[in-house]
């Protein structure tokens, strides 16, 4: 990638700036091709398996398989049925059932409700190793150029039996945040007239979570020590909101096999890096499931029996030195709303009821309002504490 | 003899003396006969010549009865005076002479033999044209040489060449007349610089018979005893004749002058006939005359982008500096600077070649046909050569571009016989990059350089002995990170012998290396340095043998010792965890001999056969992996391994390589050709990009890793038009690959101790047809190309990961049938000229995606077959100016200016499509290398 950015740095040189624009192909869409995530963990960690198809560009959203026949099978003879898990397409283990054995292997078997039948490649159970570090440090690029300031969170971790060689990370962020205009209440078209909310159950402060979309990985297969140090998880910029009052950052670390590493790798590939000069040619990512019937037919996706650990850190303001960081509602301004008129129509987005508008005599003659997302953190979050939450 | 004639001779002599007080415009000469379109053939000479009398300002003079039962022999239609004079006379004692005032002499029993003393044809000195003359003598039976004056008067100097090729030499001495046959050997040298000559041609056109000069400018040929007329002709130099006596065995050297017009006129091969004439076909010739007239991207020169516009060579994308010629990778092609290989041939990634165009002569590039003698990459063979330096006086050049600065100096190390050139180029020091408002390239350096030089020595009469070396450096560091450097350094010593005036042998010891390193230390704990390098040592020997006129034997042998190191990662920095990697080195031994005879049949048939036998061995030490047969080959399988000690053969390869052409003459202006070649390769480069980048490596054969090997059938029909002036040529080829590398998919290449598990051996195939109409002279001239071509590339392997497309053929990633090419020069007037290429071609294929499927959180991409989709198709229009200084002769430095424009439309081609999921769903972007005019000036001087 280093020599995809040169690259990109001599075409910007000679290009006079204009080197990369956006291109819309015209591809006769495929699609409906079965997608499957699945993933066993160590010990009591449970199982997830995603079924659903991929879809074509037109569209926004993968239908997702439903009432499909998920089970996982080990080498020994047990083989447990995964139950459909509240949201559509996602198969969960009973974690007081399946336990992962390390040196174990495991299968997972799929039958659609067309009755196809698919099958995985066995997969070995590794063993999981603790998050060794975690921890941010607040960085200040030195280029002047790129204002970017923020916290650079790290990751170390030890194997001292040097057995794990191949990680995969994720992440699940958490940061707590605050509307500037919070509403009191809500308006009632019948009445015409605001609720208002119980003075605890005003939407002022959220929680907001995000899971990580990119792909982590790591190996220290050239290196003499299974140590990974210092890995770059995440950087939270200042000008993200993130961190103006409490950020949380929840890392799960899998021990994977080279296989699975392999199979990540191609998938980032292909899926996350920017197609320079250099590249290497892109192409199909072959999973490890197998449809019984058809081996022609092409599935996507991968089933992994991995090695779990996990850590997670705290970042409140205190630990930032004392510079701005923006609220990010820097454009919420609270506007009149006509007196007796329906909310809404008169602010882009539709209004959301704030205050009453008072005459210095105390008579209502209308409503202070603002935009919904200015007004409401349910907007972006959850009011709802999160348990872990310091 | 009559009185008639008698008398007229006398008047001859008269007319001599006074002969150059005459206006110019009355003067003939062999050059400028007249051209009879008309067929006279079978006629009888007597009316033949009444009639040209009245046509033309001609006289004849001759003896009525010598030619009462005499008829014309005109073999070809048009065809110039003085050759169906020579035609029609050759079976009689008869033989003519013309003077400037076109008058004709006919004599029987002796040729009048105006001579000058024969060799060395002095070029320093010519004879003041009054004087010469007056010194010129007519005498039957011997010619008694005339002495050239050592001075010159410039504004005749068009007169004496026209003098020098009326004279007839005597060649040889008349010694053993029971021999039928003469020898002619000699030099063709540059008559400014007396640089000889590469590849100029010598031609008896009455017989039908030709050779051309080696890398020495060295010739032989061998004609029956008897007046001829040898033609020369070279590269932008002017075409000479030299009327030939041949007695005996003799040496002839000739100098060529530049074209008198050169400025003028871009000159793309003034070989003029030899498209027609030779076996040799699929080649392409340029000089540097001719690209240093094309407009150029940021006022460099590039060999390699020059060949671009050639049909059948066809490149992935802007910014590369490989090329593939008809549909083959990059790596198959083989990349000689006087004789040594070149192994990276790209500046700064691909933007620039590596070839300083102030000391590259010309190149020859073989796409099929190609000759016995080269072996070991199955695509082309890209030849340079190198200048010599000036053996007249010491010259310094040089020039001046937005990206670099180049200096050449050239001299006599002892004049006439022996000289040195020198020459250097270099990128500003980041000049650019310090100046673009991006810290990122702020802190990134890049630059490169290269370096010239070559001595050639003239030891003895039979002996030349030439070294010359080459070595080029590239750095680039981004943003103070990751250090990128690559060299490339060779040298070869060419020695060669005369053994006789049919035998000669040019042996030649040649080395060549290349390496690169790449270093990060922007962390301490992964700091690393990685480093390649390949070295190559080469002995070989290559003879020539000319028995008769008609069979030009060649025969050789070469031996290759390849060292490689595959690569080592050494830690960087005292913290650094980075373990140290070292590949095993690898080391092999190609051999080759080979033997091939150039066969004249006839007029009209013309062979080429040619054997080469290849032997490669892969040698100790190393150790093998072994892997179990019944499963995929990838690391999980592998059993154990084989080592071998050092000096042991691992692996040997090898087989004979059949290289064969035939032309047949379809009248003086056309001609079919045949050729099939096989060629094996041995060397392969890892590359899983679409173009070379500076951590592709050289891969030696291996017990996993086959020889390509590569067969081609071409045929071609070739028709010249107005005297030759324009050249038509059609070829068509079909070729397969045998044992073609493909990469798995998402394959690594670098640092693998297991890279036999990403490669697949797939199976190539390609054909197509090529189309070329050129013009070499006038105001405007240039060429037209248009190529249909296709490439498909097959993998069907044993399991499930050595299988691509489900094992159908698909595109290759060079497949681009449609590609198009157009070069043109307009001269307004000696000074300014004005160049425009033209270049269309299908977008190259690419595998795009076509639908995305939600893993992890995220939508990614799911990838149609591999290259089932193609890039938007390229189109691009240069254009560029070129100003002479003055051409006054006593001037202390001569100057020219070239303005181009580069991408004049600002066309964004499209060099890679490439989607990326963002937040906002995937959205598909295209990269364009060169997005918008592209102006330079550059400006070259000479001293």
């Amino acid at each position: 990638m280093r020599v995809g950015a040169a690259i990109l740095s001599i075409c910007v040189l000679f290009g006079h700036w204009s080197c990369i624009e956006p291109f819309d192909p015209e591809i006769e869409g495929e699609g409906e091709t079965l997608v499957v995530e699945g993933q066993i963990l160590e010990g009591k960690a449970g199982a997830e398996v995603r079924l659903s198809r991929s879809f074509a560009f037109s569209e926004t959203a993968p239908m997702m398989v439903e009432d499909a026949r998920v089970r996982i099978t080990d080498d020994v003879g047990n083989e447990h049925e995964l139950i459909s898990g509240g949201e559509a397409g996602v198969y969960l283990s009973d974690t007081s059932q399946l336990e992962g054995v390390v040196g174990r292997s495991y299968q997972l078997s799929i039958v659609t409700p067309e009755g196809e039948q698919y099958e995985s490649e066995w997969a070995l159970m590794k063993k999981g190793i603790a998050v060794d570090e975690l921890h941010a440090d607040f960085e200040e690029p030195n280029n002047g150029i790129d204002s970017a300031r923020g916290m650079q969170v790290y990751l170390s971790a030890f194997d001292p039996e040097n057995e794990t060689k191949f990680y995969r990370w994720e992440y699940e962020e958490t940061w707590i945040f605050a509307v500037p205009l919070p509403a009191v209440g809500v308006w009632n078209s019948q009445t015409r007239m605001p609720d208002l909310y119980p003075p605890d159950e005003i939407p002022r402060i959220c929680w907001q979570t995000v899971h990580s979309s990119q792909i982590f990985l790591g190996s220290t297969i050239g290196l003499s020590e299974d140590r990974m140090t210092n890995v770059p998880i995440r950087f939270i910029s200042d000008q993200d909101n993130h961190l103006r009052i409490k950020y949380s950052i929840l890392v799960k670390q899998y021990s994977i096999s080279e296989e699975t590493y392999v199979f990540y790798q191609q998938l980032k590939h292909t899926t996350e890096t920017l197609g320079t000069l250099f590249d290497p040619i892109p192409g199909e990512v072959r999973g490890n499931i197998r449809n019984v019937n058809n081996s022609g037919e092409s599935v996507l996706g991968w089933f992994s029996a991995d090695g779990f650990g996990q850590d997670r850190i705290f970042i409140s303001r205190s630990d930032l030195p004392n510079i701005p960081i923006p609220s990010g509602y820097a454009a919420c301004a609270a506007d009149t709303l006509a007196n007796s008129l329906e909310m809404g129509g008169y602010i882009i987005g539709g209004g959301v009821y704030v205050e009453d508008l008072l005459d210095p005599f105390g008579n209502l003659i209308g409503y202070i309002g603002s935009r919904p997302y200015c007004t409401d953190c349910r907007f972006f979050g959850t009011t709802e504490r999160p348990e872990f939450w310091e | 003899m009559t009185r008639i004639a008698r008398m007229r001779y006398t008047s001859l002599l008269f007319f001599c003396f006074v002969g150059y007080l005459c206006p110019p415009y009355l003067l003939f000469s062999q050059n400028e006969s007249i051209l009879i379109r008309q067929s006279y053939h079978g006629r009888p000479f007597q009316i033949f010549i009444e009639q040209l009398e009245q046509k033309y300002p001609l006289r004849f003079y001759y003896a009525q009865t010598w030619i009462d039962s005499l008829t014309v022999v005109q073999v070809e239609n048009p065809m110039p005076l003085t050759k169906i004079l020579l035609a029609t006379f050759e079976s009689t004692e008869l033989s003519y002479y013309q003077d400037e005032l076109g008058r004709i002499f006919i004599t029987r029993d002796f040729p009048i033999v105006i001579a000058i003393e024969t060799s060395p044809p002095g070029p320093a000195g010519s004879p003041s044209a009054d004087q010469g003359r007056q010194q010129q003598s007519f005498v039957p039976d011997i010619a008694p040489p005339l002495v050239p004056s050592q001075t010159e008067s410039p504004g005749r100097k068009a007169a004496k060449e026209k003098q020098d090729q009326d004279v007839v030499k005597e060649i040889g001495e008349k010694s053993d007349e029971s021999r039928t046959r003469g020898t002619i050997v000699g030099y063709v040298k540059d008559e400014a610089t007396g640089e000889p000559l590469i590849a100029a041609s010598i031609f008896v056109a009455k017989l039908s018979v030709g050779v051309t000069t080696d890398q020495y400018g060295y010739y032989s040929l061998t004609l029956p005893k008897g007046p001829h007329t040898l033609g020369f002709r070279s590269y932008g130099k002017e075409e000479k004749t030299q009327d030939i006596l041949l007695v005996g065995d003799g040496v002839l050297d000739i100098e060529l002058e530049p074209t008198i017009i050169q400025l003028d006129e871009v000159v793309i091969e003034s070989e003029r006939d030899a498209n027609i004439e030779s076996t040799q076909m699929g080649l392409a010739k340029l000089d540097i005359q001719t690209m240093k007239q094309m407009p150029s991207f940021m006022g460099e020169i590039d060999v390699i982008k020059s060949t671009l516009l050639l049909p059948g060579v066809q490149s992935v994308g802007e910014g590369t500096s490989g090329f593939n010629v008809r549909g083959g990778s990059v790596d198959q092609n083989l990349i000689l600077i006087n004789q040594a290989p070149i192994f990276n041939s790209s500046h700064l990634f691909g933007f620039f070649s590596v070839f300083n165009p102030d000391v590259i002569k010309n190149f020859d590039l073989y796409k099929s046909g190609i000759p016995a003698k080269y072996g070991g990459r199955i695509s082309s063979v890209l030849d340079i050569a190198m200048k010599d330096g000036n053996k007249r006086e010491l010259v310094g050049s040089g020039g001046i571009s937005p990206v670099t600065a180049r200096l050449t100096l050239e001299g006599p190390i002892r004049k006439n016989r022996s000289s040195f050139i020198l020459g250097g180029r270099s990128s500003y020091s980041d000049w650019i990059l310090k100046r673009l408002p991006s810290a990122e390239l702020r802190n990134s350096k890049a630059g490169f350089s290269d370096l010239n030089g070559k001595i050639n020595l003239e030891l003895s009469d039979k002996d030349r002995l030439d070294v010359s070396v080459y070595a080029s450096r590239d750095q680039f560091v981004l943003n103070g990170d990751t250090t990128y450097r690559y060299h490339n350094l060779n040298g070869s010593v060419n020695w060669k012998h005369l053994f006789n005036n049919k035998l000669y042998a040019v042996s030649s010891a040649i080395a060549s290396q290349y390496r690169y390193r790449i270093e990060s230390s922007a962390q301490a704990e992964t700091a690393y340095r990685l480093t390649y390098g390949i070295r190559y040592q080469e002995l070989k020997s290559d003879i020539t043998y000319i028995p008769q006129p008609n069979h030009q034997i060649r025969f050789g042998a070469s031996s290759i010792l390849y060292q490689l190191n595959p690569g080592e990662r050494l830690p960087n920095h005292s913290e650094s965890l980075v373990m140290p990697t070292a590949l095993q080195e690898e080391q092999a031994l190609e051999s080759g001999i080979y033997l091939s005879d150039e066969w004249t049949v006839g007029p009209r048939l013309k062979l080429y056969g040619g054997l080469r036998y290849s032997l490669y061995l892969f040698l100790g030490p190393h150790s093998i992996n072994q892997y179990r047969d019944d499963l995929p080959r990838i690391a999980d399988n592998i059993t154990g391994s084989i080592p071998y000690e050092a000096g042991r053969i691992v692996k040997p390869y090898g087989g004979p390589e059949i290289r064969f052409s035939a032309r047949l003459a379809l009248g003086t202006r056309s001609s079919l050709k045949l050729s099939y070649n096989r060629l094996r390769q041995y060397l392969h480069m890892l590359s899983n990009t679409t173009s070379i980048s500076p951590s592709d490596s050289w891969k030696l054969s291996d017990p996993y890793i086959r020889p390509q090997i590569g067969d081609q059938l071409s045929v071609g029909f070739y028709q010249n038009f107005r005297q030759n002036s324009i050249e038509t040529s059609i070829e068509v080829y079909v070729k397969r690959i045998k044992d073609m590398l493909e990469f798995k998919n998402g394959a690594q290449l670098l640092l693998n101790p297991h890279v036999e598990t990403d490669i697949v051996n797939g199976l190539g195939r390609a054909y197509g047809a090529e189309f070329l109409i050129k013009k070499e002279r006038g105001k405007l001239n240039g060429w037209i190309s248009y190529t249909y071509s296709r490439v498909f590339s097959q993998v069907n392997g044993q399991f499930p990961d050595e299988i691509i497309n489900g094992g159908e053929p698909f595109p290759a990633n060079v497949d681009k049938p449609h590609d198009f090419s157009f070069v043109g020069n307009y001269k307004f007037s000696r000074r300014f000229s004005m160049s425009s290429n033209i270049a269309y071609s299908t977008g190259r294929p690419i595998t795009y995606p076509v639908s995305q499927f939600v893993f992890g959180n995220t939508t990614r991409l799911d990838y149609s077959l591999r290259n089932q989709y193609r890039i938007p198709d390229y189109f691009r229009w240069d254009f560029s100016l070129n100003i002479e200084g003055n051409h006054k002769i006593k001037k202390f430095a001569h100057t020219s200016w070239s303005l181009s424009v580069f991408n004049v439309l600002g066309r964004k081609n499209v060099y890679s499509i490439y989607f990326v999921s963002e937040p906002t769903g995937v959205q598909g972007y295209k990269l364009s290398v060169f997005g918008r005019p592209i102006m330079t000036l550059t400006f070259n001087f000479r001293i």
